[in-house]
């Protein structure tokens, strides 16, 4: 896998939202995660496989 | 609806650890359900759903190949377990799937996004299920369909009182329930029952958001 690879497609990502607070989600690639842009929230992607459990996001640091 | 005593947060986590300690053997425990006649109704569910497909509790990823060609499948469960192997029976399918973990009731989609959702067998499983349904009718299209193969709590008297009873054991052994009011909880979260096959104890409804399409 190359680096300019997405974790989660495109396709994907256009769909989802934060389960939280319904905002937008982008890609974090050290430590893979997708982070809401609104609540801060980093949802783990774990063996390729994105957790969006909101008791499972790291919390944003404050 | 459901004489939940349980804290949903509390009984949800426990549902998802029993199946993520079933899932190297669920499809064996399963295997009985299946030949009297599961299997069948699943894959007729299944058949029915048509372009962008939410399929809710994809679990092990049995009703993968049972979908139609072109659709694309996003599958969510909330066990680590089951979606593991979900993603190795994803690999032998025609169809496009994504699989997530993902809880049914936050869902982690944007509204009006699919054109099927679809749950089998999963809605005894969930600690809430009329949030878990409301939050299907918010990410399904108003055109969309919903299809739900689900065992319910029987009507009859005595074969109720007993689902009561078993449904103590079943809740704590497997994380199920056998007396689900699956219909009545569809209504409760306003979506529009289209159609409805009644046999025994499974119901196969196919429902809308309501006041829509």
């Amino acid at each position: 896998m190359t680096n300019e690879e997405p974790l989660v497609s495109a396709e994907l990502l256009a769909i989802m939202q934060c389960p939280a607070c319904a905002g937008e989600l982008s890609e974090r690639r050290e430590k893979p995660a997708l982070v809401c842009a609104d609540c801060g929230r980093a949802y783990p992607i774990r063996e390729g496989i994105p957790v969006m459990l909101v008791e499972e996001a790291e919390e944003p640091a404050s | 609806m459901e004489p939940d005593n349980l804290d949903v947060a509390t009984e949800q986590a426990a549902v998802t650890r029993r199946y993520n300690r079933l899932a190297s053997i669920y499809n064996l425990y399963d295997a009985p359900m299946e030949m009297m006649g599961t299997r069948k109704r699943r894959k007729r569910m299944v058949e029915k759903a048509s372009g962008e497909v939410l399929e809710v509790g994809v679990g092990t990823g049995k009703n993968l190949a049972h979908y139609a060609d072109g659709v694309h499948v996003v599958g969510i469960d909330v066990s680590t377990g089951m979606l593991q192997r979900a993603r190795n029976q994803a690999k032998t399918v025609p169809v496009r799937t994504n699989i997530l973990e993902a809880d049914v009731q936050e869902l982690p989609f944007e509204d009006n996004t699919f054109d099927t959702a679809l749950a089998t067998c999963v809605f005894c499983s969930v600690a809430d299920p009329v949030q878990g349904l409301r939050e299907v009718a918010r990410v399904v299209r108003p055109d969309g369909r919903i299809l739900l193969l689900e065992h319910v709590r029987p009507t009859n008297r005595i074969l109720g009182w007993m689902a009561d009873v078993a449904s103590a054991v079943t809740r704590r052994v497997f994380g199920f329930r056998a007396n689900r009011r699956t219909e009545e909880n569809v209504a409760a979260a306003g979506l529009e029952i289209i159609d409805v096959s009644r046999h025994g104890i499974w119901r196969e409804i196919v429902a809308r958001p309501q006041g829509t399409g």
